[in-house]
């Protein structure tokens, strides 16, 4: 039976589950959603946009019973290739459970369906004073699904935490159809804290239904920080000796010389020859206070040598400092048509050592290499544009995103801070953990995920997933 | 185990490591006299007596020192007792990224010490003899939890010993880390019933620039409320509130007063305290200060930027488990301890019915507040305190609340204790496939 009968002897069992306008099928709607972020791809043999918990429930008891695997996806904004479809997969978007069911500011708690977007989180909290701080630069299309599958950071996880710290509870739906609840608005659930070990599990252990999350009022006012330095060991010792020396900046982004060359050539900034780093600082809290935070962050980045130093004293000048945060991936991007990232993190005292790593891993694979760094947290983002057509540029490109983790692992670090395993790093994780380890998260899976039915093509090694067996300890 | 059976067994785990034959000093844990207490001097030899016990079906139980095995769901068996006390390598301090990599076994106090040198801290509560690992077991938060978070917010990686004898490592050094699943949260608040903890990388702050620390009182406990829901939107730190006689025992601020006046439950003391640049602290207290005014409270102490060790000394003794000087003075020497948790909302309605019940049912009372997280702490001593139990489940309930009985009468803790979700049992079962650690306990 070919792929097509396949395909439409599914979709019409499952519009009797669904209605069949949200169970996608024609060409065009496997090609859109046979993506994400990533280069990965994969079709998947349908699409079903679920609106409700008891249909997400019905479309997994009807999987569970014909062994296909189910991909949960948010907005696709995945830069790790988690929402891609897994073999012969069902994809399921829960962009249709968009809608934000409590919010309750008394109890600072909201809770959301996992397609809520962050944006649209943040935009009904904000007419209150309120927000949820984990906020990912993909936050106007991002859902708050994928932000928990994921543990997205954001820029202000700096000061704020990330989504890790910002959930209360979960609903979701294992592979059994069962609908487990976790956690709870109140402090102190008992049990084990289970809804910790969901967040970040990229969609392999259920699909999220519903989400508790904390909010917190939102800082009064915010200043923010340019500052160009001649070095980037410079600004990255600036990073440390702020955080070090007891200030609080909420946001610490940082630009390293290739990037910050191509945006001042691209956006026109006028930042002169001499200018090899860039940060972005901000500090937020009461009014009364930033000035304290501005002289502390000032003084710090004077005795670093620093060469520019802008205060933005409105919204037009915050904005216009942020441009070349901003501009940074694209202005390198355009390089060449194609790009290798990833999102290695390291202790931040290593971040100088990090970045003259980066110098080599580029001259030795002969590769473009630029960096954006969620700096205060050690967080990097090395970008290596790359053109697929020229013999040999992606093997090079591979190399030195090897190189990286190899490099970060080295340092103390971890290969992925916040996009992820998916598919993209599966290569990487044995770098990280042991065998033994790995093996033991499969069994923490099959616990919840008894049927191996969610994404069970990602996080984990093939040989892994394959040796675990089930039940307990060896 | 018969005789010759548990000599063998002895000179297998005295091959490993030091070894008590029988308990010290009469060790008894929730009424079990454990028949050795093993003290590992490293990871692996954690893991080998763990396989050890695993191999030969010995139920252990697993302390640092002790100090939590008296609360909230008691000890059901412990052959042998393993104490992580002797896990207590010199914490290693990297004070440039944040960070404190410890054994379970070393004190809180002292790895405070350590971190001060640094101008460092960790926010989080324990008594002298309180060991790392125990409180991290213990899980939940600490008194600066509304800024710092929870414990397992502190928690950015550990290795943990499980019956298999193999060490295993989660998280990392870094605060950003979504390598695999953090397993590593399973552990934070397990009560010692997953495996045991033998290296912990710890996120610490640095000591604010600036605290300001207000404690203000009234006779009417309502009007104490009515000033703390205005103090919650300032952001404290710390907004605690304390049943007033208990306040005056624990920070000593009266003298002494009659029998009669000891047992008067009426009246409450807020504990406020700030962090932050000297400027906004500044506000922040000058704000409260008109606060308290205008709900009519008597300021009792203010401190801007002073010492507040005695302040949290005093505070900490509410919880001591050891330190029995403050139940003596309260009259609170065989006290049921109770866990309240409700809606944030209904803290105020908790604490004024709470008040009126310990009245009516004529007990000596301690209760604490922790005013902007719904969660209160009662201490119970009189002829009705098991009947008043009752009353304080049902009014918790009512609120959508729950109640846990903390210290007492094991009986009543196991009555008034919780149970392991389904899967919860299912995540036992993989960790602790024999059943061994903790029995009885239940996180």
């Amino acid at each position: 039976m070919g792929n097509t009968s396949i395909r439409e002897r599914l979709r019409l069992e499952l519009t009797r589950i669904i209605a069949p306008e949200r169970v996608l099928h024609k060409k065009r709607d496997i090609a859109v959603y046979k993506y994400d972020s990533t280069p990965f791809q994969s079709e998947p043999v349908l699409i079903i946009l679920p609106e409700t918990t008891e249909e997400v429930a019905a479309v997994i008891k009807f999987a569970a019973q014909n062994n296909i695997p189910i991909t949960p996806r948010g907005a696709g904004t995945s830069l790790s290739g988690g929402p891609i479809p897994s073999p012969g997969g069902i994809s399921m978007p829960l962009t249709r459970m968009d809608k934000i069911l409590k919010i309750d500011l008394e109890n600072e708690f909201a809770i959301v369906q996992p397609g809520v977007t962050n944006k649209q989180l943040q935009d009904a909290l904000s007419v209150h004073g309120y927000w949820f701080p984990p906020d990912p630069a993909s936050f106007s299309v991002a859902t708050l699904g994928g932000n928990v599958a994921e543990n997205a950071g954001g820029p202000h996880c700096l000061k704020y935490g990330v989504t890790s710290n910002h959930v209360m509870g979960l609903e979701m739906v294992l592979s059994n159809g069962e609908v487990l609840t976790l956690g709870s608005p109140l402090e102190d659930t008992p049990g084990y804290d289970l809804t910790g070990i969901m967040i970040g599990s990229e969609g392999t252990m259920g699909v999220i239904t519903q989400i508790i999350v904390r909010i917190s009022q939102r800082p009064q006012a915010t200043s923010t920080i340019l500052a160009i330095f001649g070095s980037t060991w410079d600004a990255a010792t600036s990073v440390f000796e702020m955080i070090r020396n007891g200030l609080n900046p909420s946001v610490l982004e940082m630009l390293e010389e290739r990037m910050l060359h191509e945006v001042n050539t691209v956006f026109n900034l006028g930042y002169p020859d001499s200018a090899k780093a860039l940060l972005i600082i901000e500090v937020d809290g009461r009014p009364e206070g930033l000035p304290f935070e501005l002289d502390g962050i000032v003084e710090v980045c004077r005795n670093n040598h620093v060469q520019i130093l802008e205060v933005a004293k409105t919204e037009e000048e915050r904005d216009r400092l942020w441009k070349a945060r901003r501009g940074g991936t694209p202005a390198l991007g355009r390089l060449k048509p194609d790009s290798g990232e990833n999102d290695v993190v390291v202790p931040r005292s290593k971040l100088p050592e990090m970045i003259e790593k980066l110098k080599e891993i580029s001259e030795r694979n002969q590769v473009i290499l630029g960096g954006l760094f969620h700096a205060g947290d050690g967080n990097c983002h090395p970008q290596i544009p790359f053109d697929a057509r020229i013999p040999g540029e992606h093997e090079a490109a591979e190399q030195a995103l090897w190189e990286i983790f190899e490099a970060a692992v080295s340092l103390g670090g971890t290969i992925s801070g916040e996009h992820g395993v998916g598919l993209e790093k599966i290569r990487g994780l044995p770098l990280v953990f042991s065998h033994a380890e790995m093996e033991l998260m499969v069994k923490v899976k099959r616990v919840f995920d008894s049927k191996n039915l969610l994404n069970p093509d990602k996080i984990f090694p093939a040989d892994v997933r394959g040796d675990v067996k089930e039940g307990t300890l060896k | 185990m018969n005789n010759t059976l548990k000599e063998n067994v002895l000179e297998q785990v005295a091959k490993i490591c030091c070894v008590e034959a029988k308990a010290p000093h009469g060790l008894i844990l929730d009424g079990i006299k454990p028949q050795m207490i093993i003290y590992p001097g490293s990871d692996s030899e954690v893991a080998e007596v763990l396989k050890l016990a695993a191999d030969t079906g010995t139920v252990v139980g697993i302390i640092g020192n002790g100090s939590k095995i008296g609360t909230f769901c008691p000890l059901e068996k412990a052959e042998w007792i393993i104490s992580t006390s002797t896990l207590n390598q010199l914490p290693h301090i990297n004070p440039e990224d944040l960070l404190v990599t410890t054994e379970p076994g070393v004190l809180l106090s002292d790895i405070q010490n350590d971190l001060a040198k640094y101008g460092l801290f960790l926010p989080l509560d324990g008594e002298n003899e309180e060991t790392i690992g125990g409180i991290l077991a213990d899980g939940g938060g600490a008194s600066h939890r509304l800024r710092y978070g929870l414990k397992k917010d502190l928690v950015l990686g550990l290795s943990v010993a499980l019956s298999d004898g193999e060490i295993y490592k989660f998280g990392g050094q870094t605060v950003k880390n979504v390598a695999g699943y953090d397993l590593g949260k399973l552990l934070i608040g397990s009560k010692g019933t997953l495996g045991v903890m033998t290296e912990i990388n710890l996120r610490v702050y640095p000591i604010p620039p600036a605290t300001s620390l207000v404690m203000a009182s009234a006779g009417d406990s309502g009007l104490v409320w009515k000033a703390v829901k205005q103090l919650k939107r300032l952001q404290p730190t710390v907004l605690e509130v304390f049943d007033l006689k208990t306040a005056e025992i624990l920070f000593d601020l009266r003298s002494q007063e009659t029998e009669d006046e000891r047992f008067n439950t009426k009246g409450a003391l807020l504990l406020v305290k700030f962090s932050g640049p000297k400027p906004t602290v500044s506000q922040q207290l000058l704000e409260t200060t008109q606060i308290c005014k205008y709900c009519n409270l008597t300021l009792e102490l203010t401190l801007d930027g002073q010492n507040e060790n005695q302040v949290w000394q005093g505070r900490n003794a509410f919880f001591s488990l050891k330190n029995r000087a403050f139940f003596e003075k309260r009259g609170l020497k065989e006290a049921i301890g109770v866990k309240v948790v409700v809606p944030k909302d209904k803290t105020m309605d908790l604490a004024l019915r709470l008040e009126s019940l310990i009245c009516n049912h004529k007990l000596n009372s301690a209760v604490i507040h922790q005013g902007a997280l719904g969660i209160s702490y009662v201490y119970v001593t009189g002829s009705s305190a098991t009947d008043f139990l009752k009353g304080l489940k049902t009014l918790a309930l009512q609120l959508d609340g729950s109640l846990q009985v903390r210290t007492g009468p094991i009986e009543l803790r196991k009555e008034y204790g919780v149970q392991l979700s389904k899967y919860g049992q299912e995540i036992k079962a993989l960790f602790d496939p024999m059943g061994i650690f903790n029995l009885g306990k239940c996180p």
